[in-house]
């Protein structure tokens, strides 16, 4: 080989080993998501991030899609089918779309799992209180009352075959807050897989839902959000590919009146906010939904409930954060939630 | 190896050095954030967090909210809109992050990614 041949062989090599030394340029494939958020869907903050096949169509049809489930399943809308079965309550059965009955038996479902903890007819209850509202107050013991036997899922019919349901009482109202967000991180998620989408991680006002693990080939890492009275950012990181992750807390919305605070997560056994020793419940499941729903159940019940609850459901896990501090995940987490903040203290399952 | 070969390795080896750090991304989480402003879901402002400390009073809905934006993150400081949730959200210091103001239709999105993933994809909850 000549001299010159050699030198020109050297410097090649030399080119091409520092250029693999650099970093990721914005031309490496995947460069990051593609993030579009909106503040007007479901009174909350939902934020979708694509790592692949992002377009202005698929964002504003995966938008679309959450603004009918609010439209159809929302108790704060005139027209939609949950208010017209309310506004029917005591009286006929009510023509719903067969989206809002499916909705409904998973709703009962949830509620038949954890023996009634979850109840989608909690609606009398979330009305007097309307925690997260401007009208938001402590009812009088008498309208609580008044209105603990209207809660009540077994006066709540789905007919599959007439494709109505029924609420037998007057006054009884369903409120499928606690799953229709879920349910709606459900079909983004299934929207977007037949787009042909193979990474995204959706945040529907905290409850997050995800596919594919992040595309540099490791899961994605979800912090659990740090449920302590003026805590901030999160205390524990979980992993998860594919699947759902979805919290409930104490400290997301509460009235405070005369020096005591009240959280939204009512008992429908009680009326009142939900007293279980718990500030956080987080349930990963494959269907966004009922994690909605589980999650909201088990903070209800309490930590021994709660965790054989989701030991009796396969592919369930939690992460439960009591009011001392302590944290306690289900068997299936091990290894896959770690603590980040010395603050709180993990128990081993 | 002759004296010139020597020479020109230095030389190839000076200019990827150069090369990389003229083309590297820029260091810390959140040097190269924006903070998006939207009111009623159309763009008010953008600011770099590079260009902060600094307070902006953002007159939303029939009030206001007081936006602190910083190299470290951003935050909403103080607002008159009840309930007052964007103020006790605290600091967001990730791209795709954001602090929201419901009933002033206010939301402030981290965008401008540097490059990097954080420790976590998304928080929970």
């Amino acid at each position: 080989m000549s001299k010159s041949l050699r030198l020109r062989a050297l410097c090649l090599v030399l080119c091409a080993a520092l250029t693999a030394c650099a970093p990721a340029g914005p031309t490496a494939e995947p460069t990051g998501p593609e993030t579009r958020v909106r503040d007007n869907l479901m009174n909350t903050v939902v934020t979708l991030s694509l790592y692949d096949h992002a377009s202005d169509g698929l964002f504003a049809a995966l938008f679309d899609r959450i603004a009918a489930i609010e439209d159809g399943m929302s108790v704060h809308r005139a027209g939609s089918g949950i208010s017209r079965l309310n506004a029917g309550a005591g009286a006929d059965s009510v023509p719903l779309p067969s989206e809002v009955r499916a909705l409904l038996r998973e709703a009962l479902d949830i509620a038949a799992l954890s023996k009634g903890a979850f109840d989608p007819t909690v609606g009398a209850l979330t009305a007097l209180w309307a925690i997260g509202t401007p009208e938001a107050r402590v009812p009088a013991q008498s309208e609580l009352d008044a209105a603990l036997p209207l809660v009540d899922c077994a006066a709540l019919t789905v007919d599959e075959a007439a494709g109505s349901a029924r609420l037998s009482r007057p006054g009884m109202r369903v409120d499928l807050g606690g799953i229709a967000k879920g349910y709606a991180g459900d079909e983004t998620l299934r929207l977007a897989r037949e787009a042909g989408v193979e990474h995204a991680i959706f945040n529907l006002g905290g409850n997050i839902v995800v596919m594919g693990g992040n595309p540099d080939g490791t899961p994605w890492r979800i912090g659990v959000r740090t449920p302590l009275p003026g805590g901030e950012g999160y205390m524990g990181v979980l992993e998860l590919s594919d699947g759902a992750v979805v919290t409930s807390g104490s400290y997301e919305r509460y009235l405070e009146q005369d020096g005591a605070r009240y959280h939204h997560i009512l008992d429908p056994k009680t009326g009142y906010p939900a007293d279980s020793g718990l500030l956080s419940v987080t349930v990963v499941y494959g269907n966004s939904a009922r994690a909605d729903g589980l999650s909201t159940a088990c903070f209800v019940l309490g930590l021994e409930e709660g965790l054989a609850l989701l030991t009796d459901i396969p592919g369930a896990e939690g992460v439960f954060v009591a009011a001392d501090s302590r944290v306690f995940t289900t068997p299936g987490l091990s290894g896959l939630f770690r603590l980040t903040d010395p603050a709180y203290t993990l128990v081993t399952p | 190896m002759k004296r010139w070969d020597a020479l020109i390795i230095a030389a190839v080896l000076l200019l990827a050095g150069a090369l990389y750090l003229a083309l590297r991304p820029a260091d810390g989480e959140t040097a190269a954030l924006t903070a998006d402003i939207y009111l009623s879901g159309v763009l008010y402002d953008s600011v770099p967090l590079s260009s902060g400390p600094l307070e902006l009073r953002v007159p939303a809905g029939d009030g206001f909210n007081l936006v602190h934006i910083a190299p470290e993150g951003v935050s909403v400081r103080q607002a008159d809109c009840p309930g007052g949730q964007c103020v006790a959200q605290g600091v967001i210091r990730r791209a795709g992050e954001s602090v929201a103001c419901l009933p002033h239709r206010l939301l402030v999105v981290l965008s401008g990614a540097s490059g990097e993933r954080g420790e976590v994809d998304a928080v929970v909850g």
